[in-house]
């Protein structure tokens, strides 16, 4: 597995006051880009950029259309979605890499950009059914048993990662206890909040 | 790598009308920390070495005084056999679980363990599945509820 280090984060969010918050608190430990719309991102979205947090919901270019854009221009580096819009079926085909509700405190942001790093330098495939399994534990997340069952578009992402499982065995091997540990909690938390109690 | 890939396909079962004595010497003697309970054919309950504690302390009465059918029905947190082991993993830890019954449809087609995702995914380690925090583990009020 290849190193990957983040040292720029590009914010994209049109309340402009947040944005600047985040500028702020992850200026201590990143070189941050901030874009107020859409499509000030996609101009500033360049190769020294190494993760985004997106929003979702923006005047003029939606966060959706921006992610679409970015990976049609084969920029391939983690993003999160920063939203207060909860995951809804239309995330199966989103290229996300994680999915943060707002709202999320200073430490929720360096969690998110430590897990995006852990994500970065996974191969293409083993990132794409890792990102597979992320969406699917958010809508888990989100919807009841029976919205699920009665998913189309839940049905193909199962489909979906169903296959890729059969192409991907320890899907742990190659990346170190820090970085699984990363993932792992990813899934968890957009699982949902921890039971209570102990299940068992 | 999926959940029917790792689990433990056999598990022991007790009848709805056996004690905790009964669950426990069944446990003991095949070295497993969970027992499920049938009930006309089905497995209603998954009684686990913690709930057996739990139901010792919360009740102060010889094992062979405490029904099987005394715990909770249900198995609602469980994980399907074509589930992936990351999303197993991740329920393990929302959940707080040492173990997962594995349900497809209505019937039961083994148990997932922690030591089962242990042994088979080779960056995965004890800590990762669970949560820290247990120190309520003693203080609910039924034997089973939480």
């Amino acid at each position: 597995m290849m190193s990957y280090t983040i040292t720029t984060v590009l914010i994209v969010e049109d309340e402009t006051q947040l944005t600047d918050q985040y500028a702020q608190a992850l200026g201590a430990e990143y070189s941050v880009v901030t874009a107020y719309s859409g499509a000030e991102a996609l101009e500033v979205a360049d190769e020294s950029v190494d993760a985004v947090l997106l929003d979702r919901r923006m005047p003029g270019l939606s966060g959706d259309e921006v992610l679409d854009r970015l990976r049609d221009r084969g920029r391939d580096y983690p993003v999160a979605m920063l939203t207060a819009v909860r995951p809804d079926w239309g995330i199966v085909e989103m290229g996300f890499d994680d999915y943060l509700l707002k709202p999320v405190d200073i430490q929720g942001l360096y969690d998110a950009i430590d897990r995006l790093e852990a994500l970065g330098g996974i191969d293409r495939e083993t990132r794409e059914y890792i990102r597979q399994n992320i969406k699917q534990a958010s809508l888990e997340g989100q919807k009841d048993d029976s919205e699920l069952a009665s998913s189309a578009e839940f049905a193909a992402l199962k489909s979906d990662v169903l296959e890729r499982s059969s192409e991907i065995g320890d899907v742990t091997a190659g990346l170190s206890q820090e970085e699984t540990e990363l993932i792992v909690s990813t899934i968890s938390r957009n699982l949902g909040p921890p039971d209570s109690g102990r299940s068992d | 790598m999926l959940v029917k890939h790792i689990m433990t396909g056999e598990f022991e079962t007790v009848s709805r009308g056996q004690t905790l004595d009964e669950a426990v010497e069944l446990m003991l003697g095949n070295e497993v920390e969970h027992i499920l309970v049938i009930e006309e054919g089905t497995p209603m309950v998954m009684i686990t070495r913690r709930k057996a504690l739990l139901a010792c302390y919360k009740t102060d009465a010889p094992l062979s005084e405490i029904p099987v059918s005394g715990f909770s029905r249900g198995l609602e947190t469980n994980i399907g056999p074509n589930e992936t082991v990351l999303i197993a993993v991740g329920k393990l830890r929302q959940a707080k679980a040492d173990c997962l019954p594995v349900v497809s449809g209505m019937s039961v087609e083994g148990v997932l363990t922690r030591d089962d995702v242990i042994e088979n995914l080779s960056s995965i380690t004890d800590n990762m599945t669970e949560e820290d925090e247990r120190r309520d583990e003693w203080t609910a009020q039924s034997l089973d509820e939480r």
